[in-house]
């Protein structure tokens, strides 16, 4: 590989309709951007979908959750960039294959690409369709120069196949995100149960359980140290009222 | 808490839980050889038959917790009643469960701190269920801290001051 595209680039580059560029580090996905597939590693695929096609370039197109497309792997960085993202939001929403491959067309130099008219002479994309029937993305191949011939059928066979994997990673991406996300969701219940049942609902102060709780921690631990240890209760009035305090202790009260 | 430990028991077998209190008749100088015998055959034992637990020891008395199979949890009852190292079996809580609160079996005290020993000897000497209810729920809370790791005491010292609602 040569030119612009960065093939070591770190994290997503997100193109909003203007056209710049944002990077996006992994640990700033949100989890509906990790859902769409964003931060996934495309390369293997589309180094595939280069020597398949014998193509330049390749590059994942998504759709992240607030509708902007992301370019995904090879395609990150650079001048190139732009070029490809506006040919992947063509691809995401045709039907089927599409591909142009304009022989007579000399290709432009990569400062006019920022109008987002196409750099390359030679793009052809594969939708990658959601489990909805939505499209989520579509998988992009291009070439500077024009190629003597368009994509033959065997090769845009494989493409889909390549697509289809895309689809694939796409799904079980989203079927973590979700398990993850029903996971959160049951940690935060569960957190909040325990913290209904270890408080006052009018005053929201730890109530006898949490104190019980505390005190056997504190009556195991002195007892396995061979410690001592220390309980101090400020209030007013009679101390044989005092809630959860086991009887012995009781005793000792001052 | 009760919440944050239980762990579902699987199928639909009727599942038990049970605290026994007993007086020790080892010799408190060979005890710790024989109470390591005892956690040897328990864990191999009661592992292979899905029994959880916790044993606490002291040199006057034994409380065992056992969770389970009704009827594993029964026969090994037999087996402990018949063991000669402790006499006064005491079967001071059973009731049906649908929850564990002991993921596994395992020694929970070996020691002999009168506070132990004062509870455990009140619960041999209780007469009537109603007496022992509290105390039996303190030996279950006790077992369960005493299985739990540790904390460092830069996390214990860490625990928020508990204010008790009035």
């Amino acid at each position: 590989m040569k030119g612009a595209l960065n093939q070591n680039a770190v994290g997503a580059v997100r193109t909003r309709p203007s056209l710049n560029l944002m990077k996006v580090e992994q640990s700033t996905l949100t989890p509906s951007d990790q859902a769409s597939g964003i931060g996934l590693n495309f390369e293997p695929i589309e180094l595939l979908a280069r020597q398949l096609c014998n193509v330049e370039f390749a590059a994942v197109c998504l759709v992240s959750d607030d509708n902007h497309v992301v370019l995904s792997g090879s395609a990150r960085e650079g001048s190139h960039a732009s070029a490809a993202e506006t040919f992947g939001s063509t691809a995401i929403h045709h039907s089927g294959p599409i591909q142009f491959n304009e022989v007579n067309r000399a290709p432009r130099p990569p400062s006019t690409s920022f109008d987002g008219a196409p750099l390359f002479c030679f793009r052809a994309g594969i939708p990658v369709m959601g489990t909805k029937g939505v499209p989520i993305g579509a998988l992009c191949v291009f070439n500077v120069q024009p190629r003597a011939k368009s994509l033959s059928k065997s090769e845009l066979q494989s493409l889909q196949i390549l697509a289809a994997q895309v689809e694939t990673l796409i799904t079980q991406q989203q079927a973590i995100a979700d398990s993850e996300g029903r996971l959160m969701r049951l940690e935060e219940q569960a957190e909040e149960l325990l913290r209904v049942a270890e408080h006052d609902p009018l005053t929201a102060l730890p109530n006898r359980a949490l104190s019980s709780a505390r005190l056997n921690r504190a009556v195991a631990r002195s007892i396995q140290d061979q410690t001592r240890f220390a309980l101090i209760i400020k209030g007013e009035g009679k101390t044989d009222h005092i809630c959860g305090l086991p009887e012995p202790l009781r005793s000792g009260v001052r | 808490m009760w919440v944050a430990r239980a762990t579902p028991l699987g199928g639909a077998l009727k599942m038990q839980r049970l605290l026994y209190c007993s007086r020790s008749l080892l010799d408190p100088k060979q005890a710790a050889g024989e109470i390591s015998v005892i956690v040897s055959e328990s864990t191999r034992r009661n592992g292979a038959r899905g029994i959880s637990g916790a044993l606490i020891s002291t040199n006057r008395f034994f409380a065992q917790a056992l969770e389970g199979d009704a009827g594993c949890i029964d026969q090994l009852m037999q087996n402990i009643c018949r063991d000669p190292r402790h006499q006064q079996v005491t079967v001071v809580h059973s009731d049906n469960i649908n929850m564990r609160r002991f993921a596994g079996w395992e020694m929970a005290y070996r020691g002999d701190a009168d506070y132990i020993n004062t509870r455990i000897k009140a619960l041999l000497g209780a007469r009537t269920s109603s007496d022992t209810a509290d105390a039996v729920q303190h030996i279950y809370d006790l077992m369960v801290e005493f299985a739990k790791p540790q904390p460092s005491l830069t996390q214990f010292s860490a625990l928020p001051n508990v204010v008790v609602s009035p």
